[in-house]
Order: structure tokens, then sequence, then C-alpha cells
């Protein structure tokens, strides 16, 4: 047995001593993997720089621009409502029906007696015809004391389903759906019958008969509705989004082409001017050039004008620019308007104003605001930085002795940009894991599609490696967010002209990792 | 579907690891050296443990041992830092073949006994649990690994093929003395699949540019109660039964005067049926589309905070996986056990059978791996009480060519105990060594009350 007990003891020595634990065996790894190829695209990491997404828009020219808009209303409501109201009208229209009566009587009004008496609108107003939204009519006889009760008064002019109005002495009568109708003197004809009765001694020579008019709404009409100007319609200002703001708040910048376009649609058949009078970037003022395309729009009779405000509608040809340039917050735009402007407002001797126009209350002047600008020009150093949720596999245990990242990329923006990474751990601790970053050049600044464009390369080879090391390997894989730190900045290009980010156009970037460490 | 591409490299890894850090105890021709031993009737039904009227092997103990043969030695792929095993690239690179196979069996015999039930028949019981393991995998497949950095640029031509199948066998074995001198015997087993992961020939072709690969090939592995596919359901779940089926069959031939004795076995005839609630198949319906591995392009779910960078990853497999034509199906097939078919003789130059010589061969041929085989030429001496067996041999393996086993095997009364190793070598000098073997063996005998001619009686 002693004998075994050797045999046993020394075997199992002998696999002890070249047993291994296999469990503290390491796989060393040094392989390479691709990692990424990221597509950024110009508003993408415009919105990186904070800018929302939203306010971006691929301009006329395929630029790049940020549009703020908003839509104004002039018509239906206060400003214009004066086209709309007719100032009350009372007729007070005496008349003989015969001196004073001996006995009591009754007289029948045969014939049917005409009696005539015009509207007075202000200045050159006038109604060949119109329907009524409202207003009252109200009929009276005055200076008698004898019974008119059954004498009506007919008016023709005014119909409802065709049917003339009648209204009888002491009556008032709603006139809203009635509609009008007035010759070119706007006389307005009433037709007497009925029956008088009068008590001895009533003097009929002198009876006044009072027809009024009151609140009258038109709501549609046919005439010329004359020249009124109104000043101010109102101020309106766009509040420039605040993710703008703050992207240009820490850099030299300088927009080149800021525009504030305005489509004006006049949906009246009424020639309207509107002028301009009052347009602010932040708190400076601009001054505009006078005449039409510069500070006065003429809309036509129901017709959308386009126009365009710029930098050459400015008395100095730079004004916009410069004030975008140094406040971007806010732009107030304030309007007058005048109806049936004359060759004098518009400043143009040929200009043939129309002699009728066509008004409804429902109809109105709308404004569509756009303030554009575009990404024509130059910025210096905006933070263009993304954080991306790592939750990576957190194995312990692995060493890692570096990561080696292969860059390549195409920019075909005329941004020169630098980027690094970092990792943010869950306690917040930021681990730069490139310390040299990475620099992308600009493209050559054409459109991405034009023939000789050319996008920016890194170097020349377009192949360059950059070192994480093993501890900062190890931040990066338990990191709880990896951001990519860009910085950008829009240069002038060679020419010196300004340069221009066109849509679409993107930053390709690809990253290939070689890992090695062991597992 | 999920990144079942992802798993297959991370079995296929996990698998050659396992390969080249187990503790396998594996048929081998060391064992015919001796005596008859429990452990001998297993491998042939036919060779029944002298004189036992009733024998068990010591469950578990019964058999333990190492054995791993490959084409690689140990310190081709180690260096050696106090207890850790750090594989060394370098190498294992420089020592890698083209193609490098490595194979092991790790049977667990949880109960090994057997009766005799005439003077001419004996039955045997047998409930084990086995797994074979066989791997292929070319040297790209570990230099794109280990040896794969930045600038190193081309192809890489990566093949990874395992041949792994476990399964648990209940057998019954019956043994026939047919003449004076042939003995036949056969059992049959009853199988229960484990788990498999079993490929003919598994190849990807990277071709590495500097910012991204292009990749081809032909992917293809069937998994046995390893859900692969995207289901929703366990990955592992053997709660699924397998059957399957298996026989083994021997002969042997013993001269009247015992001093020669010839004998062959052919085992592990048998299918696994694996079913089709838990099990997948994986191909590639191309081996000519392409795709494109640039890593992550999905920035924007990124920035949206909706998808994770593991979740984009793990959508950048599933691409490549439908760029591949790569799709996995849960499905039911066979598997084939690795068939393994011995033959040996043993001569005793003299009545009193102290000194032995032997030759004996094995043949192992799997389903999808490569065919093993070795031959041991062998010198056995037993002492006069027959209670010492001493035995050396020197084996060719065919992943390894130089062998020098050694080995010991003790009775006492109503037990024997045995150590023995087919590849000493490798102990000694067992960085460089390509195979490692272990036997170490115990079994308990109740003695056969009648005589045989010219057998030992205690």
């Amino acid at each position: 047995m002693k004998k075994l007990f050797t045999l046993l003891i020394s075997a199992t020595l002998v696999f002890w001593s070249c047993g291994v634990d296999f469990n503290e065996t390491k796989v060393p790894v040094n392989t390479t993997l691709p990692l990424a190829d990221f597509n950024i695209s110009e508003s993408m990491l415009l919105s990186w720089g904070g800018v929302k997404e939203d306010i971006l828009s691929r301009g006329d020219d395929d630029i790049l621009q940020i549009r703020k808009s908003q839509e104004i209303e002039i018509g239906s409501s206060a400003d214009l409502k004066d086209l709309f109201n007719i100032s009350n009208q009372k007729f007070l229209i005496p008349y003989n029906f015969g001196g004073i009566v001996p006995a009591p009587i009754e007289i029948n009004i045969n014939p049917i007696i005409k009696l005539s008496h015009n509207f007075v609108f202000e200045d050159n107003y006038t109604i060949s015809n119109a329907t009524l939204n409202n207003g009252e009519i109200s009929f009276n006889v005055l200076n008698t004391v004898s019974d008119f009760k059954n004498v009506s008064c007919t008016i023709e002019q005014l119909t409802k389903n065709n049917n003339p109005l009648v209204i009888k002495s002491g009556e008032t009568i709603s006139l809203a759906g009635y509609e009008l109708k007035l010759d070119n003197k706007s006389t307005l004809n009433f037709y007497l019958s009925g029956k008088i009765s009068a008590k001895a001694g009533d003097n009929l020579s002198n009876i006044n008969l009072n027809i009024a008019f009151s609140n009258l709404e038109i709501l549609q009409a046919k005439g010329f509705f004359g020249r009124k100007e109104i000043d101010p319609v109102n101020e309106f200002t766009i509040n420039i989004d605040p993710s703008i703001i703050d992207f240009f708040k820490d850099c030299d910048y300088y927009l080149n082409n800021p525009q504030i376009k305005l489509q004006l649609s006049n949906a009246y058949n009424l020639p309207i001017l509107v002028k301009i009078s009052k347009l602010k970037i932040g708190d400076k003022e601009i001054k505009l050039k006078d005449g039409i395309g510069n500070s006065t729009i003429l809309l036509k009779p129901e017709y959308i004008t386009d126009y365009v405000l710029n930098n050459s509608s400015t008395l100095g040809g730079k004004e916009l620019s410069e004030a975008i340039s140094s406040n971007i917050s806010s732009c107030t735009i304030a309007f007058t308007i005048i109806t049936n402007p004359t060759k004098e407002d518009i400043g143009d001797a040929a200009y043939i104003a129309p002699t009728t126009n066509a008004i409804a209350l429902n109809k109105s002047i709308k404004i569509q605001e756009d303030l554009l600008i575009p990404f024509d020009g130059m910025f210096t150093n905006v933070a263009f930085n993304q954080e991306f949720n790592m939750d990576l596999d957190n194995s312990n245990g692995n060493i890692y002795e570096y990561l080696k990242l292969g860059i390549t990329c195409a920019n075909e923006m005329p941004l020169n940009l630098n980027f690094t990474l970092v990792a943010v751990s869950n306690d917040n601790t930021e681990s730069i894991l490139l310390e040299e970053p990475v620099n992308i050049p600009a493209s050559n600044g054409l459109r991405p599609a034009s023939p000789n464009f050319k996008a920016g390369i890194i170097d020349n080879a377009n192949a360059i490696i950059r070192t994480i090391p093993g501890e900062k390997v190890q931040a990066m894989i338990t990191a709880k967010t990896l951001k990519f730190v860009f910085k950008g900045s829009m240069p002038k290009q060679a020419n010196g002209e300004y340069s221009k980010l066109y849509s679409p156009s993107s930053l390709n970037l690809k990253l290939i990792g070689n890992l090695k460490g062991e597992f | 579907m999920e990144s079942n591409l992802k798993i297959i490299f991370k079995v296929a890894l996990v698998f050659t690891m396992l390969i080249l850090g187990s503790n396998v105890y594996s048929q081998d021709n060391m064992i015919f050296l001796g005596r008859n031993t429990p452990q001998k009737f297993v491998a042939n039904p036919a060779l029944t443990p002298d004189n036992a009227r009733l024998f068990l092997a010591m469950p578990i103990l019964g058999g333990m041992g190492a054995n791993i043969s490959g084409n690689i030695n140990y310190s081709n792929i180690f260096s050696l830092s106090s207890k850790k095993a750090i594989i060394d690239p370098k190498h294992l690179l420089e020592n890698l073949n083209e193609t490098n196979n490595i194979r092991s069996i790790i049977n667990l015999d949880i109960l090994n006994m057997g009766f005799r039930i005439s003077n001419t028949g004996f039955m045997g019981i047998t409930l084990r649990a086995r797994t074979s393991i066989d791997a292929s995998f070319s040297k790209d497949a570990v230099s794109f690994l280990m040896d794969n950095p930045l600038e190193r640029t081309g192809l890489f031509n990566i093949m990874v093929s395992p041949d792994a199948l476990s399964w648990g066998e209940l057998g019954i074995s019956y043994t026939q003395k047919v003449s004076k001198n042939f003995t036949i015997g056969a059992r049959v087993k009853g199988l229960i699949g484990g788990v498999s992961a079993q490929s003919d020939n598994m190849t990807l072709i990277a071709d590495k540019k500097f910012d991204s690969y292009s990749l081809q090939g032909n992917i293809n592995m069937t998994t046995g109660n390893l859900n692969l596919s995207d289901d929703g359901e366990d990955k592992f779940n053997i709660k699924n039964i397998s059957p399957g089926f298996g026989i083994d069959l021997g002969v042997s031939y013993l001269s009247d005067n015992k001093q020669l004795n010839i004998y062959a076995s052919a085992t592990d005839f048998g299918r696994i049926f694996w079913n089709k609630k838990s099990s997948t198949k994986i191909a590639s319906s191309s081996t000519t589309a392409k795709y494109n591995w640039v890593g992550i392009k999905d920035l924007d779910n990124l920035i949206n905070g909706n998808k994770s960078f593991k979740d984009v990853f793990d959508d950048t497999f599933d691409e490549m996986t439908s760029a591949m034509e790569i799709d996995t199906v849960k499905t039911s097939f066979t598997s084939n056990l690795p068939l393994t078919i011995q033959a040996g003789g043993k001569y005793a130059f003299d009545p009193e059978l102290k000194h032995n010589i032997s030759l004996n061969t094995l043949c192992i041929i799997p389903q999808f791996a490569k065919v093993y085989y070795e031959f041991t030429a062998g010198y056995t001496y037993s002492t006069k009480s027959k209670r010492w067996d001493i035995m050396a041999a020197y084996t060719y393996k065919s992943l390894n060519p130089f062998n020098i086993g050694v080995g010991g095997l003790y009775r006492g009364r109503g037990f024997e105990i045995f150590l023995m190793t087919d590849s000493i070598n490798s102990y000694f000098n067992y960085k460089s060594a390509k195979s490692a073997n272990f036997r170490f063996g115990m079994n308990f005998y109740w003695p056969i009350k009648y005589k045989l001619k010219g057998s030992m009686i205690w």
C-alpha cells in the first residue's frame, strides 16, 4: 500500500506541477474591426451645434438657411374695418300732405309718393352694390299728431330674396342680409303709400319724414372705396430662435445675405400700397431706400405679390448684414397701408388706378413673412458636440493595451473641423480619448455636385491613425456616454468670397479600430 | 434576426479555447496493454474483466484523465508567468499550420458495472456522459484575432469548423464465449443528445482595406439544443429531448495457451436525432454574396437615443447576415456519433504471461472533422504474483508522431487501481508536447467461485 500511495502522490504532484489555472488564461487580442461609417449631414452637424433642425431649410440656391416665418393677417379685423363701415345715415325729408285738416279724415296716399335722398359717404367712397352684414333702418313721421301708422315706405333698392324693403311708420327693421343698390349719385328712392288718419285741426303741410340707417356694416360690396391711409397697421416682431442666438453667441460671424421675404396676398379687388414704415433688427433701426421694391410694395387687386428685402434695399447697402451680424435677436417690421393709392403715392405718373373695387368682409390681406438667413458668410469656432449612449458590455478583467483608430473622411462642407472623443463616466467624469484632435479641412467651397468640387480630406493620404492608450480604452468601454466634440469654422474662400454651406452636403467619417489587449 | 454571426464567432472561439485548455478523458490504446479492466470492456464489449463474477468501476473516479491531441504544442500556445497561462500569439502563429486540427473526447463514467450470468455469458450496464470535440481552424482565423494590426491589409481566410457534440448514454451489453477461443460482445445504447455545434467547413474570406472589410464566405453550422434563432426562447434548452441510439461491437480471440490475444471493436455506431424545438441550422445560401463591413452606420438612432452603440452594433451583424444571405432556421437534423474502430493483439513470450508485447491501432471517424488515428507498440511486464502490471509503449498519433507511454496497474484483494499515460514525454517537457494523456482508474471486484483453467483465483 505504501508503494501505491507513493505512486498516487507522485502522479498528483506531476500533474499539479504542470497544471495551470486556465481560469486565469488570457487570450491576447490584436484585432481590427470597423467601428463606424458616419454620414453627418450639414443640418445634422448644425443641430449638434444646438440649432433646431426644424428652422433649417434649403434655400433657393441650395444654400442651407435659417428660416423663421410668421403670418400676419390684415383686414377683416380692426385695421381695415373702416372699409366695411358706412356712417349712419339720417334722411329728414319734409313733405306737404295738404295743410290744416278741417274735419277728421282718412287720406289715401294715391298716387304713391316718391321721395329721394342721397347717401352721404366720406371721401370718394361709393357703393354700387352691397350686401349688408348688419344695420337697422327706422322710419318715423315727425311734426304731426295724425296717425301715420298705416303709411308704408317701400325702398326698392333694398331687397331681400328679391323683395323690396317695406317699413311702416314707427318701425325699425334689421338690414342684415339686405342687398343695397345705389346709382352713381348714391340716391335712394322711397315710395310712400297707405292711409293717413288725421283729426280736425291737424296740420299736414310740414311733415318731416325721418328715415335713419344706423350700424351699417358691409358683408360684401362693389363700388369705390376711396383712398385710406392706415398708419401704422401694427408692428410685427419675429423673435429669432434662441438656439440660433446660442449658436452664434461666442463666435465671430458675418452673414452675407440675410433676407426678409414677404409674400403678400391681397384678396380684395382693391389696390393697396404697403409701406414698410419701420424695420428693426434687434435694437437697430434699418433705413430703407424709398420707392417700389425698396420700402413700398404695390399690391394689385386680388393678387399675390412676392417681395424680397435684402441688403440692396437698405440705404447703405449692407445694413441688414451688419445688423444681423451684430445682434441676431429679433426682427421687427411695421407697415403703413394705403387703399386705392394715387399716382403720387406710388410715384409713377403712368399708373392707372382702377375706378371700381370690390371688398368682402371674409377676405383679407395676408402677409407671409420669412426671415431667411442663409449660411453664406463666415463664422469661427463653433462647437458641434454630440453625445451618444454607450451601454457596451463591461467585461471586467480585460487588459487593454491600446486602441488605434484609423480615420478617413470626406468633408463636403466649407467648414474647417477638428474633433476629439470624450468618454463620460457614470459619475460624469470626462476623459479626453484623443489627446491630439483630428483636423478635417474644409471642401474647396464649390457646390458638391459641381465638376470641380473637391471634398476636404485628412492630410493628403486620408488614412491617419490616432492611438488611445489602454487606461483610456478602459474609460471608453465603461463610459456612460461617448461624446463627439467637434469645433468648426467657416472661413472665407481663398479668393476672398464668403463661403456658402450647400444643402445637401455632408461629412463622411469612417472609423476603424485596432484593439490590442488581453481578454 | 439576432446577431448569429457574432454567436458563431463566440461559440467557435469558446470551443477552440475549451479544447486548448480542457481536462479530458479519452479512448486510447494504452488501456489495452494491461489486463482486462472495466475500462477496456467499455471500449470493446468482448473483453470482459478477468475472472470477475461482478465488477463495479468506481463512479466518476473509475475513469479520470486528460487528453489533448493536436498538431500544435503547449508552448506554441502559452507562455507561462507564475500560474497564469498567457497565450503567446507570436509563437502560436509561427507554429500554426495553414489548417490546424485538434480533437478530444471527454467521457464521464457515472456507472460501469458488469456481472457474469453463466459460465460463458456476461452482462454489463454503463451509464456515461460523453463529449466529442473536434475542431479545425485556419491560421488566419487566429491571426485575424491576434495579429491583425491596423496597417495590415489584404485577405484573411478565416476557417473555423467545430464538430462538437455531447450526449448521455445508457448501454446494456452482452458478451458470449462462442467457442473455446472466441468471444463476441455487443452493447446497445439509448442516447439523449446534450448539445452540439457542428460544421463541415465554415470559411469566411475577409478582404481588409484601411477602413473596411469586404466579407464573403460559406457559413454553415448545426446546433443541437442550442437555439440560435431569434424567437425569444432560451438559447440553451435541453428540456426538449433529442433521442438517439448507438451500438458497440467487439470480438476477441484467445489462444489455448492464453499467450496470444487478438481483439477488435467498432464502437459508437449511432445517431442523435436533434429535436426541432431548440435546434437550429445556420446556412449561407450564397458563397458569393458580399458584405462591405464598415461598422455602425445608424447615426440617427444613436442621436435620438433610440438605440445604444450596442444595439446598432447588433444591427450591423443582422445586416451582415442578411447581405451574406445567412439564414438561421429552427430545424431537426441528425448527427452521427464519431465512429471508433480499435484493433490489436497481445502476445506473451512465456507461459506465465510475464513478458508481453502488443500492437494496437485506434481510428476515430467524426462526422465532419478529420479522421484521427494512432498506432501503439507496447511492452507489459506482469509480476509473478499477478498483482502488478508495468507497461511501456510508443504511440504514433496522426496529429503528433512521438509519444512514449508508461503505466502501472496494481490489483489488491477485491480491487484494482491503475495510472497510465501514453505520452510521458509530455510531462517532462509539457511545454512542447502536442499531446497530453492521463488515465487513473479504480475498480472493485467480486471474484468468480468456479475455476477456469489457467486463470487466477483470489
